[in-house]
C-alpha cells in the first residue's frame, strides 16, 4: 500500500469515528450509548432533557457519587399541580437515564424560596427491578398524534357518555430519538362521582392504545364541572406507573388512606 | 279541592327534592380497615405476605386492596402491596399525601410486582435529626422521602379494602415492630388485639397477625372515620 493511501485509509477512519462520536454526543447528551457517563455528563444531561420539556432547572449538582444522586432545585411555577409534574419529570429523567448509558440511583428535589429553602424538599431512588426498567422504550408510531387523539376521544366518550371531552391532544416528546407522547385531556363532569372514575378509565384506555402502538407516556387530565371549578388535577406516567392527583373535597379515587379513628 | 290541589303541589315539590337530592348526592368510596396501630413513635415495620391465590376482587369503579404501614397523621407517607380489581397481580408502592392531598397534590407510585405467594419487608421510618423527614423502605431498599411531619406520631400496619366489602383479603402481617425514641425497633404488643371492621376481621395479635373477609357477627367494632 502506498503512503498516500495509508493516510487516506487513516483519514477515512478517523473521519467516520469522529462521526460515530458525534452521532453519540447528539443522541444522548454528553454520552455513548451503552458506556458509562461522569457523573458531571449526568447532570448536565438531565438539566438538558429538563429545560427542553420546558422546566426551569435553578441548580443542578451531584448529590454523592457512588451509587450516584443527583440534587436539582427547580423553579416555582406557582401551581402546586405543576410544580408536582415539574418534580416528576426531573425524578422520570433521572430514572429513564439507564436507557442511555447513565445510571443514577436517586434524585434530591426542592422547589425553594427564600422563605423556605425546604419547599417541596423530597428524595426519589430507583432500582433496575422498578417498572420503567420492565419496558422497552417506544419506537416510532405508525400512528399520527392526531388520528390516534380522535380514537381515543371516541373511545372515552362511548366508555364514559356522561363526561364532555373538550380538549384531547397527543403532544410528542421534544427530546430528540424519544418517540413517547402526552396525552392532555379537559373535561368536563357533572357530578365529583363521574369524576372520580375517569382516570382508572384513562389508564385502561392508555394501554390499550399502547398494544396498537400509540405510545401514550403520560397523560395529563383536568376535569371541570358546571360552575367551571377544577375538580379533579390528574396525572399519570405509564411507564413510571407514577399517579399524581388534586382532588376536590369528596372526590375519592380509591387511593388509600391511612385510617383517622386509631388517634385515640 | 283547592286543599286536594295543594297537596299535589306539595308532594310533587317533595319528589322533586329527594329526585334533586338522589341526583346530586355523589358516590362516596367506602374504606373497611383491619388494623394494628400505636400512636407516638417514630417508624413501623411489617413483614406483609401476598396470598397464594389471587384474592376475588369485584369488578366495580375503583376497587382495591391495599395492604401498608403507614405514617397516620394529616400528611402521611405509607408503603405495602395494592391489588386493584382491573389488575393481574399485586403491585408494591408508596403513597404520600401532605395535609391530607389539599395543597399539594398525592404521590402514588407501584414500582414492580408483589408476586403471590411471597413475603416482603415495608418500612416507613423518621429520619432522626432532620425535624420532619420520614421515608418509604420496600425490602431494604429506599424508596421515597418527604418532609412530612415531627415525630413521634402514630403508627398502623393495615389492610384495607376501597369501595366494595365483596373484595376479599387475605395478608399476613409478621413481626409488626414499632420504632421508639431510642431509634429501637419493637415488637408490637402482643397482647393487644387487632381491630377489623365488619365484615373484615384480623387474627392474631397486633405483632403478627392475619386479616380476612369474615362474617359480620360478634365483631369487635372500629369506629370507623
Amino acid at each position: 500500500m502506498s503512503i498516500v493511501k495509508k493516510h487516506l485509509f487513516t483519514a477515512l477512519r478517523i473521519t467516520a469515528l469522529t462521526g460515530i462520536c458525534l452521532l453519540g454526543l447528539t443522541m444522548f447528551g454528553n454520552a455513548a450509548p451503552g458506556s458509562p457517563a461522569t457523573p458531571n455528563q449526568a447532570v448536565s444531561q438531565l438539566v438538558n432533557t429538563l429545560k427542553a420539556q420546558g422546566v426551569e432547572v435553578k441548580t443542578a449538582e451531584i448529590q454523592k457519587i457512588s451509587p450516584l444522586i443527583i440534587a436539582v432545585a427547580l423553579s416555582d411555577t406557582h401551581d402546586s399541580m405543576t410544580n408536582a409534574v415539574n418534580i416528576h419529570l426531573a425524578r422520570r429523567e433521572a430514572a429513564m437515564a439507564y436507557r442511555s448509558g447513565v445510571e443514577v440511583s436517586g434524585i434530591e428535589f426542592s422547589i425553594p424560596d427564600a422563605a423556605n429553602p425546604q419547599k417541596w424538599w423530597g428524595q426519589s431512588f430507583f432500582d433496575k427491578n422498578d417498572s420503567e426498567h420492565q419496558r422497552q422504550p417506544f419506537g416510532i408510531s405508525a400512528l399520527s398524534a392526531e388520528e390516534a387523539a380522535q380514537r381515543l376521544h371516541d373511545v372515552l366518550r362511548k366508555q364514559s357518555p356522561s363526561i364532555t371531552i373538550g380538549q384531547i391532544t397527543l403532544e410528542e416528546s421534544p427530546l430528540a430519538g424519544r418517540y413517547e407522547r402526552t396525552l392532555k385531556i379537559t373535561a368536563f363532569a357533572p357530578n365529583v362521582g363521574d369524576a372520580a372514575v375517569y382516570p382508572s378509565l384513562i389508564r385502561q384506555e392508555i394501554v390499550s392504545a399502547n398494544k396498537g402502538g400509540v405510545n401514550i407516556a403520560m397523560a395529563k387530565v383536568k376535569i371541570i364541572n358546571p360552575k367551571g371549578e377544577i375538580i379533579l388535577d390528574y396525572f399519570w406516567d405509564e411507564e413510571m406507573r407514577t399517579e399524581l392527583s388534586l382532588a376536590a373535597p369528596g372526590l375519592d379515587l380509591g387511593r388509600p388512606n391511612p385510617p383517622t379513628s386509631i388517634k385515640q | 279541592m283547592k286543599n286536594y290541589k295543594l297537596s299535589i303541589k306539595a308532594v310533587i315539590s317533595l319528589l322533586s327534592v329527594v329526585l334533586g337530592l338522589l341526583i346530586t348526592i355523589q358516590p362516596t368510596f367506602a374504606n373497611w380497615y383491619v388494623l394494628s396501630a400505636i400512636i407516638s413513635q417514630y417508624g413501623v415495620w411489617a413483614n406483609i405476605s401476598t396470598p397464594t391465590t389471587r384474592p376475588y376482587m369485584e369488578l366495580v369503579d375503583n376497587s382495591y386492596q391495599y395492604n401498608h404501614v403507614t405514617l397516620n397523621s394529616d400528611s402521611w407517607i405509607q408503603t405495602g402491596w395494592a391489588l386493584g380489581a382491573t389488575y393481574s397481580e399485586p403491585y408494591s408502592y408508596v403513597e404520600v399525601c401532605i395535609t391530607h392531598c389539599t395543597g399539594d397534590p398525592r404521590f402514588y407510585r407501584e414500582y414492580t410486582t408483589h408476586i403471590l405467594g411471597t413475603k416482603r419487608d415495608y418500612i416507613v421510618e423518621y429520619t432522626p435529626n432532620t425535624g420532619n423527614i420520614w421515608c418509604a423502605y420496600i425490602d431494604g431498599a429506599q424508596k421515597e422521602c418527604r418532609a412530612i411531619t415531627s415525630a413521634p406520631e402514630s403508627v398502623s400496619a393495615a389492610s384495607e379494602v376501597v369501595a366494595t366489602s365483596q373484595n376479599t383479603i387475605y395478608t399476613i402481617f409478621q413481626d409488626v415492630r414499632f420504632k421508639n425514641s431510642s431509634n429501637v425497633w419493637q415488637l408490637f404488643d402482643s397482647s393487644w388485639p387487632v381491630k377489623g371492621e365488619c365484615p373484615y376481621v384480623g387474627r392474631g395479635n397486633s405483632a403478627n397477625f392475619y386479616s380476612l373477609r369474615g362474617s359480620c357477627a360478634y365483631m369487635p367494632m372500629m369506629v370507623h372515620p
